[in-house]
């Protein structure tokens, strides 16, 4: 008996993932906006409230939307209960709970008695059975935007590990090459992945940096500022490489002043990395992307050429 | 929801049959005097009485059960609120989902069914109390029909009048309350 249930169970599981990947996405229209500072959270984009407003996106609440045609973790079929994909079956708590002495407890004390439909669409067996815990997606489950903010939150991704010649500790010269680079690491560059996850939902994140746009700090009332964008981390600068300019990524030109035309004596340059971000939903379902900016900023010194040459 | 319509066919059947196993009519006398009702406890003249007094109990939720299937069944009436008073779950799941199919499709039920329940295992001696109960079910005047045009729910050839296998239960809200029924379509009574 318990083998046949768990053949229907087995047999439906693996009809409804493949069906999940293909439908899931349109359930939700929300998305995720990653502001340049602070943590990321979900724009709720429903359509009977356009535009929407923002939620936290740590809370993770559950929701209980109600399957359509197709179903999806924790969706809810009136009558039924709560979907869950793993065993294809829906779950209630059993009412009423049986009693104490009634062997389906197995003589445990906690947790709870549900009833699983099971084998859907081919009806099916309703079934009790004991559980410490809900099953997965019992209740609802966040939607997967939310889960999604969170995994973006905690990949820790952030702007340049700024590497600068001449460097911020000592000083450089009108009109030489700048190098500009970053220390490439996971949160510098990527490509990097986090997952977040509640009982029967899980949605991984990965983030890849696209570019970084240099901006120098040099404008004046005359001259806009020096701005390089950057594809490539860019070359750590060598003293061996001597007044060459960098191969990938830096200011050749170099600055036109000195910085002590600023009334701190340096020019503050600020590097802003483009994330490119994807998410989706663990073994198919709603997916996402987005990109992301994380900046870092370094103070440099330049000195006027003419105070060497004279 | 929108019914698969392979699903709509399959549902419409499900329901007949679950109602077929399930259901049970009015005016039939409940357990006579002296019926089979066994018991696990050791015959004293006390227990007898017990056994008795439960049997009489657990018949009558029996029967509740069958008239508020019926009762719901010919409306199809999924969110029926006599029914909890009967029946736990699973059974009261299934048949909430047999009547919410019903509801979709448009199914509802006339005439009766009769029955002849009797009790053929009772245990008040020992936790959890439990009975079984079999039934002689006849659903040859019982008939699935559309709503709209009155005409029977297409169906296959089957057996109308076999054994259902019910199961009572004595909760803690100090009823007795069916919570599995069974049909046996391959025995005719």
């Amino acid at each position: 008996m318990l083998t046949r249930i768990l053949r229907r169970v087995l047999a439906a599981a693996v009809l409804t993932t493949a069906t999940l990947a293909v439908t899931a996405s349109s359930a939700y229209a929300d998305h995720v906006y990653c502001p340049p500072s602070g943590p990321c959270i979900v724009i709720v984009d429903t359509p009977g409230s356009p535009g929407g407003g923002g939620t936290g996106g740590g809370t993770g609440g559950g929701t209980s939307q109600e399957c359509g045609d197709t179903l999806f973790a924790g969706c809810l079929k009136p009558g039924l209960g709560y979907y869950n994909p793993a065993d294809g079956c829906f779950w209630a708590r059993a009412e009423p709970q049986p009693p104490a002495s009634d062997p389906i407890w197995q003589g445990h004390t906690d947790g709870a008695v549900y009833v699983a439909a099971c084998g859907w669409p081919g009806l099916t067996g309703f079934t009790n059975f004991w559980r410490a815990t809900p099953p997965p997606g019992f209740g609802g489950l966040p939607n997967p935007a939310v889960l999604a903010a969170q995994a973006i939150n905690q990949l820790g991704i952030r702007g340049p590990d700024i590497g600068i010649a001449p460097t911020p500790g000592g000083s450089g010269l009108v009109g030489l090459p700048v190098w500009m680079w970053t220390a490439v690491s996971p949160q510098t560059w990527g490509p990097i992945e986090a997952t977040a996850a509640v009982p029967g939902l899980a949605v991984t994140a990965r983030a890849k940096a696209a570019r970084i746009v240099w901006e120098m700090g040099d404008a004046t009332t005359d001259k806009p500022e020096g701005r390089v964008t950057c594809t490539t981390p860019g070359t750590p600068y060598k003293t061996s490489y001597g007044y060459k300019a960098s191969p990938d990524c830096g200011y050749d030109t170099g600055y036109g002043d000195p910085s002590s035309i600023r009334s701190s004596g340096r020019f503050t340059v600020t590097a802003t990395t483009t994330w490119h971000v994807d998410w989706w939903v663990v073994g198919g379902g709603a997916t996402g992307e987005l990109t992301v900016t994380r900046e870092s900023g370094a103070d440099i010194l330049i000195e006027d050429l003419q105070v060497v040459t004279r | 929801m929108t019914p698969h319509p392979r699903l709509g066919l399959l549902a419409a059947m499900a329901t007949f049959m679950l109602l077929a196993a399930t259901a049970c009519s009015h005016g039939e006398p409940s357990t006579p005097p002296g019926s089979p009702a066994a018991s696990n406890a050791a015959p004293s003249p006390s227990t007898d009485s017990r056994v008795q007094q439960e049997s009489a109990k657990v018949l009558a939720a029996y029967s509740g059960y069958n008239e508020a299937y019926v009762a719901a069944a010919a409306t199809a009436n999924f969110d029926d609120k006599a029914l909890p008073r009967y029946v736990a779950d699973p059974l009261l799941a299934e048949l909430r989902f047999a009547l919410r199919q019903q509801s979709e499709q448009g199914i509802v039920y006339q005439g009766k069914p009769t029955w002849a329940a009797k009790i053929t295992k009772i245990n008040v001696a020992e936790r959890p109390f439990s009975a079984t109960i079999s039934n002689c079910f006849d659903n040859g005047s019982w008939t699935p029909i559309y709503k709209s045009t009155r005409k029977p729910v297409p169906a296959p050839t089957q057996a109308k009048r076999y054994v259902v296998t019910s199961t009572a239960k004595f909760y803690d809200n100090g009823r007795w309350l069916i919570s599995e029924a069974k049909a046996d379509r391959s025995r005719p009574c």
